[in-house]
Order: C-alpha cells, then structure tokens, then sequence
C-alpha cells in the first residue's frame, strides 16, 4: 500500500462529510495513480491482457485507500471522481495517439471522417468527449452517467447508487443519451426547439 | 432548447420506445400533435436506437487497447462447430455471425450462421424459431436456400444451409437499377419461391434485397425462411450470407431497411398472411426497375407513413424500357389493400411470366432470332422454358385475352396517341340496375391507365358528363382536347358481362384497336378490376407502339 494510504482515506471521509477542499487535495493523487496505471496498461501492444476499468481503478483504490475507514458511499464517490479522471486521461491518451499517428502534425480528425470510420465499440473518444459535453449543457445527469458507465466502468448500480437514483433511470438516461451522442458525433444533430 | 420541452421530448421518446415499432407512427403523430419539430426531434433519436445498441457499451479502457484487428482472423475460424469446420467470416452485426465453413463428411461449403444469444436465454422465442426453421428447413425449392441442419455444438446454436456464392440484390443493385428482363426474372423466381413456400403454409414476412441472393448464373435463391422477422428485431443485419463486414457497420438504415419493404398490414402491426410477401416482393421489383423505393422518406415513420398513404410514383421511362404491363403489374402488387392485390404468388408468377414471355417472343422475331433476356435470364430460364412456355400460354388463356380479337398495331410509327379520353360505355341493354356501369368501368380504365408512361388520359371527371349522351367522337374529342378515344359499351347477361371497346384515333378516323372482354359478372370492385385489367392488357401493346415520344416524367 502506498505511504499516502492514510492521507487519500482522510481525505476521502472528509470529503464524504462535506470537506470540498478535501476534493481538491484528492484529485491530483488519485489522477496521478490512475494514469500511471492507465499508462501501464495503454502502453501494451498485445491483446489478450485487456484490463477493465472497473479493476484498473479497483486497483487504484486498493493502493490510495485503506479501506477499513470508508464507508461504502465514500467509496462510491471515489469511484466517481475516478471516472472523471478517467475521461481524461483517455482523452489525452487519444489525442496523443492521434497526434503520434499522424505524425506529429496536429491534424484533427474531423466529425465527418470520425463518422466515415467510426465503429461503435470503439469510438472516436475525442468526438465523443466533445459530444459528451454538448449533452452536459443539455443534460448534466445523462453526461454524468455515460461518463460513470462508459470511462469509470461502473455497473448500472453503482451508477445509480453513486447518483442517487434508480436503476431504472440510469437505464433509460443510458439508452436516450447513446442515442442523443452518436447522433451528435455523426453530426446530425437537428435543433429541437 | 429550455428544458422543459428536453422534458417533453425525453417523455415522448421513452414512451415510443414501448410502443411496438409498427405502431409509432401513429402514436408519435398523437403525442406530438401539430408540433412536427418535437415529433422530428424524437423521431430523429429513435432512428439512432439501432445503431446505438453497442455504442459505448463496453467501458473505454477496454477499447482503448489496440483496436480488435477485425481484417485478422476471426476467432472462430479454423475452429470447429459441430462437424463443421469454420473456414471464414462471410458477415457479423448485433450477436449473429455468418461463417463459410466445410462439412468434412460431404466435402462441401456450407454457411453457418451462429444464432445470437438471445435466441438460447429467451426459451419461448427459441421454441418457436425451432418450429419455425424446422417448417422451413422442410422446402425443398431450387430458388429457396436450402437449410441443412439445425443444431447445438456447446451451447452455441446453429443453422448450416447451402453456400450461395453470389450477391445479394442490394449488392446487385448498388450499380444502379437492373435492366427490366432481368428483373422481371428475379421477380418471378422470388414468385416461385414464395409459390412453394405459401403452399406449406410459410409466409416469409422480410422479402427485402438484402435476403435474395443472385448467382452469377443467374438463379435466384431466397434466403431466411421462417428465420427473421422483422418484428422480432433480433439478428438485425445478419439475414444475408455476404453482407460485407463493412457494409454492415456503416449502414445507418439497418432498420429503414427493414421498414421499407413492410406491406401497409405489417405497418400497422395487423394480422399478415401471404399477400405481406406478395407486396414486398413488389416494392422490390419496382426498386429494380427504378432504382429507387417506391415509398420513401427520411424517417422510418415518413417511410410507413407513405407506405399507408401514397401511390407510388409511375417508373419513368421510355415505353419500350417499361412496359405497360410491368406497370401494371406493380400497381396490382402495391395494392394498400390487400383484397385488392394479387391474391396468391400464383397470380403474381402468371402475370410476371407472362410479361417475361412477352419480352422473350419480342426478342425471337427481333435481330437474332433468339431470345435475348438479359444477362442472367437466359441461363436461368433455360430449364425451365417449357413450363415457362405453358405458363404463359395459360396466363394469356386465363386473363381471357383469347377473347380479345387481334389488334391491328398501330401503323404510324411516332404519331402514337399522346392524349386519351375514355368516354363512358354505353349500355347495349339500358336498364336501372346496370346503368352506372357505363361510368364506373370508364373511371376504372382510367385509373388503370394512370401509370403508363408517354400518354395524357383526361380524369374520370373530365368524362362523366358524357354519361347516358350520344355524342360525336370528334366532338367529344374537340372538347376534351385529345387525339385518342377509348369507346365502348357493355352487356351484363346474368352471370356474364361482355365489354367490347374500340380505340379511335379522331382525326383519321381510324381504329387502332379493339377488343372484347368477357368476365364474370359477380363482385362488383372483382369485376371493375377484372375489366380494366384486360383492357389495359389489350390495349398495352397499341399504346406501347409509340416509343418515339418523349418519355414523361423522371
């Protein structure tokens, strides 16, 4: 366990009762420790080894955390915190890999090539970073549960304890927001109003 | 967009998504009202579901690793299923994967189609795709993919059918629409499948382009009978054996697709039997020839919407490319009523058979002496020409065109009728209760001979004033501005209604056809279709002499 063990769970508790200078102590250990192992796991060429978010920042957990102290909604919210993190850090990974690819020139892929190539299991993370926070602006808790589901891993249950809501409503939050951002990345979207 | 109306749309969206597919149209058009811009915006995200299902479904990090090298061999290859040895991916979408693979104990190709698991966890839709494909594997047809087996190997389900090495019609048709012999025998082999198949009391239910394979031979084989429905939404994409890996990620109208081709019962989620089939395989024959769907739209309710409502616009053309009595043809089909379209697969082959054997016996006495079908055709038909012979024999006898007397063609090559009057019949035995015939027969003619191309017929109420009148052609002519009338009179005997016409060119007084019709007189709207059937029948090679005029339309 690292040495900050004790500090991240102090943190952490404090938070939890409302310390939200807490929070901005927290975040620059838990991201440092999230992308060192995301890094780790990035950095592998092979298939075969494909490490889940959900263990990655279990992982993570386990190291900052001694998880005697916590309560389970502590938990939770370091769960969330590690999804937006996680955002992120895939994101910047993404452009980093898109920058290296194109050889260094700074050329970013447009919404429609994005399109042409997209494939929905794996999608264009930038276009949908982007398409995520055009859903915020319309919907902060729909942006919050893709962001929760899709970058921090996070079961439909723990998506719906960490909000605070049902199960049943992350399901459907889920399902119109998939719908709402691919037809964002696609560029079709249409004005509503 | 404030958030109530984000409200409203969210509410109307998820409520849709309960709504059985068939049905949204009419429940979004409740629950928008007169708001089209609401009703677009939800329709608009509705249409994105499909494509959406996998979209983000696994966590990022998963998929940030180095993307899943879809070009490289899939996992299931070189691997075997059952007996089956796995030897390629041949098309993946949603769960169902299609593979080509080998039966050692034959030492033939065979594709496998591995079954979503939804089809093994949900015990109630699995029983009933058993019988189904069980009732399906029992067609034993040249121009129906034969399934072989049916089986499990691990818990993993399976279909093994016969490999058809060729493309699909929407692969055929994305170099642009397909010339009308060939066609015409896509259609009729479709026709003779749906024939043996109807018999043993199976209805297909998704006729669509993507589930007719053509060989290059020529042979047409109908694939996924008994297998997918529509209305179950399950393997989406997966009907056909060659969809491309490609195609099938980028197509945005996966469910379009399937819409499209739905007859206006199926829309409406009503009762289907096998007329369903008879439509779509109409839809799919005028996409042939046209190289557009008949009922279009940019949703998926347009698309149902103008399948409940319009007509389908008229092929355009020359008059020599589209025949009369291919237009006919696809109007009988897409009929939005089913009582009013062909009533059996039968009916439809006869019609199309007899339009084939038209265009053969033209092309005998044409250049070469020999028929020139179009490419496919001629290989296809070649077993087959003597029963197709007999068929069109009998389809003429049946549609009573021996009593047809000969038509003498039309002499002036170029000078062929542009403008149409049919004139009210008259009644050779005036009584009260036959009497409205005169119109109402006319009016069907009329709305018979709506469709054919490079000729102006006036409307029915142009002509109704004619009724009961005795009138001079040229004067009835002179004032309806045309330079062709259809002329006739009738006599209902009993059981029996003989309708005999002339058409009249008015400034050389000439007849340029005429022809006589017998039918049975019994259910009136039977008797009115029955009457300008023949007549258009009888009259499409007059009004088909006349290619030089410029084609109308687009």
């Amino acid at each position: 366990m690292a040495s900050s063990a004790k500090d991240v769970t102090g943190l952490l508790v404090a938070w939890g009762a409302g310390d939200q200078a807490a929070l901005e102590k927290l975040i620059p250990l838990v991201f440092h420790e999230l992308r060192r192992l995301a890094k780790r796991h990035l950095g592998r060429e092979r298939r075969g080894h494909t490490l889940q978010t959900t263990a990655l920042v279990n992982e993570v957990y386990l190291r900052l955390v001694d998880a005697r102290g916590v309560r389970w909604q502590d938990r939770a919210h370091f769960f969330a915190i590690a999804s937006r993190l996680m955002r992120r850090i895939l994101v910047d990974h993404a452009r980093a890999r898109n920058f290296a690819k194109r050889g260094g020139a700074a050329r970013r892929v447009s919404l429609g090539e994005a399109a042409l190539c997209a494939d929905e299991r794996s999608p264009d993370l930038i276009a949908l970073d982007e398409a995520l926070r055009a859903l915020a602006a319309v919907d902060p808790r729909k942006s919050r549960v893709v962001e929760l589901r899709f970058f921090g891993g996070m079961s439909v249950e723990e998506t719906a304890e960490v909000l605070g809501i049902s199960a049943d409503t992350v399901m459907r939050d889920w399902r119109l927001a998939k719908s709402w951002l691919l037809r964002q990345i696609r560029g079709e979207a249409r004005d509503g109003s | 967009m404030g958030p109530e109306r984000w409200r409203r749309i969210e509410t109307i969206y998820h409520q849709a998504q309960e709504v059985d597919l068939r049905r949204r149209v009419t429940f979004l058009t409740a629950a928008c009202g007169s708001d089209e811009a609401l009703r677009r915006e939800v329709e608009s995200l509705l249409g994105f579901d499909e494509q959406a299902h996998d979209f983000i479904e696994s966590p990022a990090l998963g998929t940030m690793a180095p993307p899943p090298d879809r070009d490289a061999v899939p996992s299931k290859v070189g691997r075997r299923i059952g007996p089956y040895e796995i030897l390629a991916l041949l098309g993946r979408g949603g769960m169902a994967e299609v593979y080509l693979a080998r039966d050692p104990r034959l030492g033939r190709k065979v594709a496998l189609k591995l079954l979503p698991a939804e089809f093994t966890r949900d015990a109630d839709r699995a029983g009933r795709f058993r019988r189904e494909a069980r009732a399906a594997s029992a067609l034993n047809h040249p121009n129906i993919i034969t399934i072989h087996e049916i089986g499990h190997d691990a818990g993993t389900h399976f279909i093994v059918t016969e490999f058809v090495e060729g493309q699909t019609l929407r692969q055929l048709m994305s170099a642009g629409r397909v010339a009308v012999p060939t066609a015409v025998s896509i259609a009729a082999q479709v026709a003779q499948a749906l024939v043996a198949a109807h018999r043993a009391g199976i209805v297909h239910r998704d006729i669509k382009p993507e589930n007719v394979m053509a060989r290059p031979d020529g042979v047409v084989k109908v694939l996924d009978f008994g297998l997918a429905k529509p209305t179950e939404r399950v393997p989406a994409g997966v009907h056909s054996q060659v969809v491309t890996l490609t195609e099938m990620r980028t197509d945005p109208g996966k469910l379009m697709g399937t819409v499209s081709y739905m007859s206006p019962e199926q829309a409406l989620g009503e009762r289907v039997d096998e007329r369903t089939d008879l439509f779509s395989l109409g839809i799919m024959l005028y996409e042939l020839t046209a190289g557009r769907q008949p009922f279009s739209g940019a949703t998926t309710s347009e698309v149902i919407a103008s399948t409940l409502n319009s007509d389908p616009p008229p092929l355009s053309g020359d008059a020599r490319e589209i025949p009369a009595e291919l237009q006919w043809i696809l109007r009988k089909a897409l009929r939005k009523a089913p009582d009013e379209r062909y009533q059996s697969a039968e009916e439809l082959l006869a019609d199309l058979n007899a339009l084939a054997g038209a265009a053969g016996r033209a092309a005998r006495t044409s250049v070469s002496g020999r028929p020139t079908v179009g490419p496919g055709l001629a290989k296809a038909g070649r077993p087959r020409r003597g029963r197709l012979a007999a068929l069109v024999a009998l389809a003429f006898a049946a549609a009573g065109l021996a009593g047809v007397a000969a038509y003498r063609p039309f002499a002036g090559a170029g000078t062929g009728p542009h403008t149409l009057a049919v004139l009210p019949l008259t009644n050779f035995r005036p009584d009260a209760e036959t009497d409205f015939l005169g119109f109402s027969l006319a009016d069907a003619i009329i709305s018979e001979l709506g469709d054919i191309n490079n000729l102006t017929v006036r409307p029915s109420s142009f002509v109704r004033r004619y009724r009961g009148l005795e009138v001079a052609p040229e004067t009835a002519a002179a004032e309806l501005n045309v330079d062709t009338l259809l002329l006739g009179s009738f006599l209902r005997d009993g059981e029996d209604l003989r309708v005999t016409a002339q058409l009249i060119q008015v400034s050389t007084k000439e007849i340029l056809w005429r022809g006589t019709i017998d039918v049975k007189y019994d259910r009136l709207r039977a008797v009115h279709d029955r009457v300008a059937h023949e007549m258009i029948r009888g009259l499409a090679p007059t009004l088909r002499l006349d290619g030089d005029l410029p084609a109308q339309g687009n």
